[in-house]
Order: C-alpha cells, then structure tokens, then sequence
C-alpha cells in the first residue's frame, strides 16, 4: 500500500514535468533548432530549389563571395554596423537625460511618461508610414517647419545620403521612451542617502548626478546599451515600410540600395530572388554577431545575474 | 521651524524660489519634449479627418478645413481594414492565450519540480531567444509551405508562440513569479492527494495572477506589431494583417497619404487608449523586467 503511494507520488513528479514540456520541446525543435540548422547547412551548399537534398557543398564560397563581390552585402554591412552606433548613441543618452528629467520633476510624471513612451507601444510599421508623409518632400510637416524657420528643406528619404538616418531617427524616437522608462526607474531606486551625503559634501545637482548618480546606473546603462545594440542590428520594420522602392513588387532598401541592412538582404534574396543559400549566409553572419553581443552581454552582467 | 526669525524665514523662500523656477524650467523642458512625441501623433489623426486634396496641400493646415470621415469609410469598405484588424486581434489573441498556457505551466514546471535535465532544458529554452529572427526565417518559411500553412492563420501563429517573446520570455518570467510561492503549500495539498493540475490551476495560477496579466499583455501588444512573419506567410489579401495593410500602402504605384493617415490612426488609436487606461499597470511591468535583467 506504502509502496504504490510512493510510486504514484514518483509518477506525479516526473511524468507531468515530461507531458508539458515534451510537446514544448517539439515545437521548439521544429520551429527554432531546425530552421537554425537548416540556415547554417544551406549557407554552406549550394542551394538547388527542385530538391534542396540535391545541393552540392561549397564551403565558405557562399561566404567569400558576399565579402568581395556583392555590393548589396558590403552596403548593407556596414549600414547595420551604422544604424547599431548611431541608434545606441542617441537612445542612451536621450533616455538618460529625460529620466534626469523626470526625476528631477515633483509632479506631472504620467502625463510625460504618457507622452514618451506611447511610441513604443504602437506598431513599428504604422509610426514607419506615419513618418514617410512627415518627411514627404512637398507636403510633409517636418519640410513646413524646417521653411517656417527659415531653412533649406531636405530630400529626406528620397535621398540616399539622408533615407538611412531618417530611418534611425524614427526608430530611436519610437524606442526612446523604453530606455527612459528603465533609467527613471533606476534613478527613483537609487537610496536617498548617497544624495544626502554628495550634498552634504556640497555637490550640485548636476556635479551629484553624473559623480553619484550615472555610476551607479552602470548596470542598468550597460544593459540596455547591448540590449538596444542586439535590437537595432535586426532592425527590419521601419527600413520595410519607410524606404520601399515605390512599385517594385515589394523591395525596400532604397533610394537605390542606400538603406540596405542585413535583415532586409536576407528577405529580398530569400524571398524575391529566391537565392536561399546567399540569403542564409547572410543570416548566420548575423548570427556570429549577435551572439557575440549576448556573450558580452554575460561576460559583463554576470555579477547581477543573481535572481 | 517657521518661527525661526526674519533672516532665517527669507533665506528659506529664496531657496523656495530657486527650486521653484527649477520646477518650472524643468516642466518647460520636458514639454517641449512632450511635444515632440504627441505632436506626430495628433498631425496623424487630424489629418486622417481631411479630404484627399487638403492632405496634399502646400502649405500643409493643422485643423482640417473641411472635417470629412470619408477616408476611414473608403478605407474599411473599399480596402477591407475591418478584415485586417480582426485578422490581426485573431491572431494576437491565439498566441497571447496559448503562450499564456504554455508559459504558466512550464514556469510551474520549472519552478517547483525536480528532475534531471532540468536546467539543460531550460537553457535549451532560454538559447533559442538569442538566434536572431532572420537566422531562422527563411527555412521556417519553407518548412510552413510544406506543411501547406501558407495564408492560413496556424502557419502565422505556430512559429510566433516559439519565438523569443511568446513562450520563452513568458517561461523565463512565470518562473521567476512561481519560485516565490512556498513549496510547503504544494507539499500540503499534495498529501491531501490534489493532482498536478489541481495545484496549478488552484494554487499556482492563482497566486502568478499579476505575473501571468504582465505576460499576456505583452505578448498581446508584440504579436499585434509583427510585421516580418506575417509578411513572409500571408500573400492573399483577406488574409493580411494590419501591419500589412498598413505596408502594402507604401508600395503603391501612387502613395494615397490619406489612406497612410487613416490606416496607421486605425493601428495605433487602439494602443492609445489600452495605454490610457493601464499605464501604471504597463509601466510597472516594464521597468520590473527591465530592472531584473
């Protein structure tokens, strides 16, 4: 009698862990580990669309051709490693300063968190259009503002000097009331007697914030920068509806291939030239880089990873 | 304090005033800010009241001249935007109820059961949120068109609830929920003889309710905003969703900014006001995870 209750406590224990999570782990396999698999295998084949078990293995050729004779991969390369620094460069800093902001305010915070953070709520590719008629040429409201104050309209996204970091600029807008929000959080959390004792030592407000406060927002700073870093460099949403070559059948990228980034080449090879190994390799070079960025990202965390 | 005398009395208000021009100056800022933010948003939704000319106009009008809702009609009887909406609430909702389920009972799994493997398995979960979309999008839209899920709403749904922000970020944030409910209250009801099920339906979601309200609203809002999956499954018109209604404006031989107003006011007015009413609850939950990471 002992001995069955014992049993059927045993069979409680492992077999309902095994009956959730084996129907989780197959899904899981199928729709991530084998689509991984399948991208690192195809990037080194060469992909025949008939009977994909037919293709033939080249190596890194798929590789080495992207890095010396594609001028859509160099473009888009280094376009990535762009929209990575400068979205980072002003996400952090923004946020910090309007957190500064905010915490330095007595009242009226929901309305300003309201305001900020409302953007990074709606759907990139809504904001993404809602954008391409502010910065339409003619009509476009930032065009008007830019002449009421007397100055030289610009091409904007018709040009392809200026799509990408009107892109970026869009972006970091929309995602500039995350970091602010974790920052303003960060800053209420910090105990009060580090700033009773700066001020006791006479430092000013803004001596106190960045001697007292920024250092110790270190984390939550290191954080959120390789966050945003693994964020922007699979940017995909708003470079899609903002820079589309007009009638071509859905490409985007343009003026040209200006605005390229890698996310964007691996879904027009793939999908509209049907080049599945070049776009795959593409794909695990982006896989390279963001898992570096994790690795970094424990490397430097690991301290606060004690939760 | 107050009766301190007069030099004592005056030094204080003039430190009051400093701070008070503080203040001031500090709320001209962040307006000024604010502005910047909301300003996009209002041009958005008056301009989506203008008639089809006045949206064009040079120099452009901030109040429409003429306050006209025949774009919202064109958009939702010509251009079938209700279809899109519901598409999109359908298949938002599917993945925030079964990532939901799914996450709730792997977190209680993984919070509360001792077994081999355990953290291999967990890991094995959490890994899969580091590969970036784009490593696996191309196979699993070939693996979905074998499957013969192409333009059906199980092909847009399966591959979203595995990825990085339905299941495993809803596992990673049950478990931490769950492993701070006392195990002497599982042990108790165990030996009442209560099955696995009746502890996680009695006791273990009950006492994650925050927690499991914080996942599925967010799942809800990213799935909502899901552009690149949807786009790679759905090619048939009454299939798509409102972030593909919303693209597949801009690839038009002419732009119909009237139409781009009016569908990107439909995406996003929603989202206003779920913000206005659960702001505090939505914030809360954002610089919780934010701060645990």
């Amino acid at each position: 009698m002992a001995g069955t209750k014992k049993d059927s406590g045993l069979k409680q224990r492992y077999v309902f862990p095994f009956v959730v999570l084996a129907p989780l782990i197959v899904l899981y396999i199928l729709f991530v580990y084998y689509p991984l698999g399948y991208s690192i295998w195809s990037s080194l084949h060469l992909w025949v669309i008939e009977n994909p078990l037919k293709s033939t293995f080249v190596g890194l050729r798929n590789y080495i051709e992207l890095f010396t004779a594609n001028p859509r991969f160099s473009k888009a390369f280094s376009n990535t490693f762009i929209y990575v620094a400068v979205k980072t460069a002003l996400v952090i800093p923004m946020g910090l300063l309007f957190a500064a902001l905010l915490a330095h305010l007595r009242r009226g915070q929901r309305f300003y968190i309201f305001a900020v953070f409302l953007p990074a709520l709606c759907t990139p590719a809504a904001i993404g259009v809602l954008f391409s008629y502010l910065f339409q040429t003619r009509f476009g409201l930032i065009n008007h503002i830019l002449k009421t104050l007397l100055l030289q309209p610009q091409p904007f996204l018709n040009s392809p000097k200026q799509a990408l970091y009107c892109v970026i600029a869009v972006d970091s807008w929309a995602f500039v009331g995350l970091t602010t929000l974790i920052f303003y959080a960060g800053l209420l959390n910090i105990p009060e007697v580090f700033i009773e004792a700066a001020k006791v030592d006479g430092a000013g407000k803004i001596r106190s914030f960045f001697s007292i406060k920024v250092p110790l927002l270190g984390h939550s700073i290191l954080f959120l920068s390789i966050y945003t870093i693994i964020i922007a460099f699979q940017t995909f949403d708003f470079l899609f509806v903002m820079t589309s070559t007009g009638s071509t059948g859905g490409s985007s990228g343009g003026p040209g291939i200006s605005s390229y980034v890698m996310s964007l080449l691996v879904y027009n090879e793939g999908m509209l030239r049907g080049q599945v190994d070049r776009a795959t390799a593409v794909a695990t070079i982006m896989l390279f880089f963001v898992l570096l960025f994790t690795i970094i990202q424990f490397k430097v965390l690991r301290p606060k990873w004690e939760y | 304090m107050r009766s301190t005398g007069l030099t004592s009395k005056s030094r204080f208000s003039n430190k009051e005033k400093k701070e008070l021009a503080g203040q001031a100056l500090s709320h001209l800022v962040m307006i000024l800010i604010a502005l910047a933010f909301i300003v996009p948003f209002l041009w958005m939704l008056l301009s989506s009241f203008k008639t089809t000319t006045e949206i064009i106009k040079i120099p452009p009008s901030f109040f429409p001249k003429k306050f006209t809702i025949n774009s919202y009609k064109m958009i939702f009887e010509r251009l079938d935007f209700l279809r899109y909406f519901l598409n999109s609430v359908l298949i938002a909702g599917a993945i925030m109820v079964f990532s939901m389920f799914a996450s709730s009972i792997a977190g209680f799994v993984f919070s509360k059961f001792k077994f081999r493997g355990k953290e291999l398995i967990f890991v094995v979960f959490l890994a899969g949120m580091m590969i970036p979309f784009a490593v696996v999008v191309i196979p699993m839209y070939l693996l979905v068109a074998k499957m013969n899920l192409l333009n059906s709403y199980l092909g847009v749904i399966i591959p979203l609830v595995v990825s990085p922000f339905g299941i495993p970020f809803g596992t990673f944030l049950m478990r931490q929920f769950m492993e701070g409910i006392p195990m002497e209250m599982i042990e108790a009801a165990r030996i009442d003889g209560a099955s696995n099920f009746w502890i996680y339906f009695r006791i273990m979601l009950p006492l994650s309710g925050a927690g499991l309200g914080g996942v599925g609203i967010f799942t809800f809002l990213f799935m909502y905003n899901q552009l690149w999956w949807p786009l790679m499954v759905i090619s048939r018109q009454k299939m798509r969703t409102l972030p593909l209604g919303i693209a597949a404006l801009t690839f038009q031989q002419v732009i119909r900014y009237d139409m781009i107003v009016t569908g990107a006011s439909i995406a996003i007015v929603p989202m206003m006001i779920i913000f206005a009413f659960a702001q505090q609850k939505l914030v809360k939950g954002v610089t919780l995870t934010g701060l645990k990471m």
